[in-house]
């Protein structure tokens, strides 16, 4: 705790050692990241699925996302697919083959804004769908016969925000956080070669969820295309069964097209 | 604070931006070990002490598998000292593993027994038998009893076919085999059955054998009590020609069954080699974790005096069968043990 303060003020040192004045905000045409989005991503993943083992797998590996994203002065537009899989979350000298997916769609509908340091901050708010997949096999054998597998799907119905800020007219300030409020989830099992078990129930949030929050600042390069660099926090967790939980930091790059 | 917010005004927006992000990030990295805890710490090496030490007073086949117990001790004893988190499940299990046993499993977290070994030849079968495929060779619908262990019905030509699933409750054999009674011949299938208690194999071996017989030998390092022999039993002994069909994926009970039945001159076994299933589930113990193993404390051998694990059961008639030629509609091992008993009984 004490590094984290001495690091934000050290940030702070940082930040004002630049001169001078914040920059107006033009009031000209707000260009959110629309168009096809292409991002990448280092994720740190901690995952823990109490059917297979109480120990906590950790690892490091990249993370993928495409979408298409739209506004208009109603409403907005969010189709996306984000992926990412690795043979190398670890518990110490145990590893497992992971694979996660998420395939969602959402809607933005403006609620307001405020003015903050004279700019608008933008809000939006909408409902989501959304499909989570996950699939972990251990490995503690090179014994091809012997399969000791987990996967869990979430379909859910969540609510989503968002919010811009506009810094000027190159850039732009962005946060979003999506929470399930109702999935249909299933949880697959197997560890016994050739034997499943699976399991569905619709949960609410208490019992199983998707969620993650996110910040990042976007660059208007050109016209038509725009860069952002953040980072997103993913928590996935289901307790109606074996104890399930997957956390993510994923900072992220991408880049977007409007055409 | 109010130094903060002067700081913070004079700022360009995009290093408050910047400075926002930060924070952001800085607070939140981490947050998944918060969210995600350590396990408590686990007992490991005693696990690994108990479960060498009982396959070492316990398991009678090290020597006949060609295996360096001891060594195996010198190898995983580093390994299980400095083990942390599921890497002693790791060891654990490929210690096990390394008997090459199909009778040995250890339990996973929700108590379910996880073999830790699949013969070859098990792989191979498993998917070779059908009951859609076989159901083609009935003009009638198949019986189903005991709780589905005992499927049968009729052949044409007057020869009778019952599918015993495995060896476990199979008091209404007597009622199929009555069923029976005046058959030409008879089909028994085995394969695909995993195995289950002696006793059941003597119950149904009874039926077929006029004499007294002998159980196999075996070999063991506690006190595993001797089985009483075989003795004729029931209504009647049934002497017609019978066909036995075992394959790879018949285990350790079954092949018990199988190399009786191939003793009585009446029977022939037809498929392939069995399992080689030759221990049995009788011995478990728990280690400090709350694990539960399992290990063989018998070695069974054939009435030849080759034991049956690793070797199993031969069949008297050869006829392999491939998964294709099952989904294709064709059981090749059913059509010969049916073209067998025809000639017989002609």
């Amino acid at each position: 705790m004490p590094h984290k303060i001495y690091f934000i003020f050290g940030l702070f040192l940082f930040a004002i050692s630049s001169s001078i004045n914040a920059q107006e905000s033009n009031g000209s045409k707000i260009q959110f990241g629309q168009g096809i989005i292409f991002r990448y991503g280092i994720g740190s993943l901690a995952l823990k699925d109490e059917l297979i083992s109480k120990e906590k797998y950790t690892g490091t590996f990249p993370v993928y996302f495409v979408g298409w994203s739209g506004y208009n002065k109603d409403f907005g537009l969010n189709i996306y697919i984000k992926w990412e899989n690795s043979s190398a979350v670890k518990d110490y000298n145990v590893t497992s083959n992971l694979s996660q997916s998420l395939i969602g769609i959402s809607f933005y509908y403006p609620v307001g804004s405020i003015s903050i340091f004279r700019r608008n901050l933008f809000f939006f708010l909408g409902p989501a769908a959304e499909m989570f997949q996950y699939n972990q096999t251990r490995n503690v054998t090179n014994y091809s016969a012997y399969n000791e597998n987990a996967l869990a799907k979430l379909a859910s119905i969540s609510i989503t925000a968002r919010a811009f800020y506009v810094i000027n007219t190159a850039f732009m300030l962005e946060a979003s956080g999506r929470l399930s409020l109702l999935s249909v989830a299933n949880k697959t099992t197997s560890s016994l070669a050739g034997g499943t078990n699976t399991a569905t129930a619709v949960l609410t949030t208490l019992y199983g969820f998707h969620s993650n929050v996110g910040i990042n600042i976007r660059y208007h390069i050109l016209s038509h295309i725009t860069a952002s660099a953040g980072y997103m926090f993913d928590l996935s967790q289901i307790s109606e069964w074996d104890f399930f939980i997957t956390a993510e930091d994923e900072f992220n790059a991408g880049i977007s097209y409007n055409f | 604070m109010q130094a903060f917010h002067i700081t913070f005004s004079i700022m360009k927006m995009k290093h408050r931006a910047l400075c926002i992000i930060f924070i952001f990030v800085f607070i939140l990295t981490g947050c998944k070990d918060l969210f995600v805890n350590d396990a408590p710490v686990d007992t490991n090496y005693a696990d690994f002490e108990k479960v060498w030490n009982e396959v070492n007073n316990v398991y009678p086949m090290l020597k006949q598998k060609h295996i360096n117990w001891d060594s195996m001790y010198t190898y995983y004893k580093p390994l299980a000292e400095n083990a942390k988190g599921d890497e002693e499940f790791k060891i654990i299990f490929n210690m096990l593993l390394d008997l090459k046993d199909c009778h040995t499993t250890i339990t996973n977290l929700k108590d379910q027994e996880i073999e830790t070994y699949f013969p070859p030849r098990d792989l191979r079968d498993r998917l070779t038998y059908n009951p859609i495929t076989i159901s083609r060779y009935f003009k009638s619908e198949l019986i189903i009893t005991a709780g589905g262990i005992i499927i049968y019905g009729m052949l044409p030509d007057s020869i009778g076919y019952v599918r015993i699933g495995n060896f476990r409750g199979l008091n209404d054999f007597d009622e199929v085999l009555n069923y029976f009674k005046y058959t030409k011949a008879l089909v028994i299938d085995v394969r695909n059955n995993p195995g289950g208690t002696v006793n059941s194999v003597e119950f149904i071996a009874g039926r077929f054998i006029d004499t007294t017989m002998q159980y196999m030998k075996f070999y063991s390092k506690v006190n595993y009590p001797q089985m009483p022999p075989l003795i004729p039993r029931g209504q009647f002994i049934y002497k017609k020609p019978v066909a036995l069909l075992i394959n790879g994926a018949s285990c350790s009970a079954a092949e018990h069954f199988a190399e009786i039945m191939k003793q009585i001159p009446s029977v022939t076994a037809i498929g392939d080699t069995t399992e080689g299933g030759g221990g049995d589930a009788g011995y478990k113990f728990t280690l400090p974790c709350g694990r539960v193993v399992q290990i063989s404390d018998v070695d069974y051998f054939r009435y030849d005096g080759v034991p049956i694990e690793w070797n199993g059961v031969t069949p008297d008639i050869t006829v392999l069968l491939t998964k294709e030629e099952v989904d294709n509609g064709h059981d090749l091992q059913l059509e010969r043990a049916i073209k067998l008993l025809e000639d017989k009984s002609n």
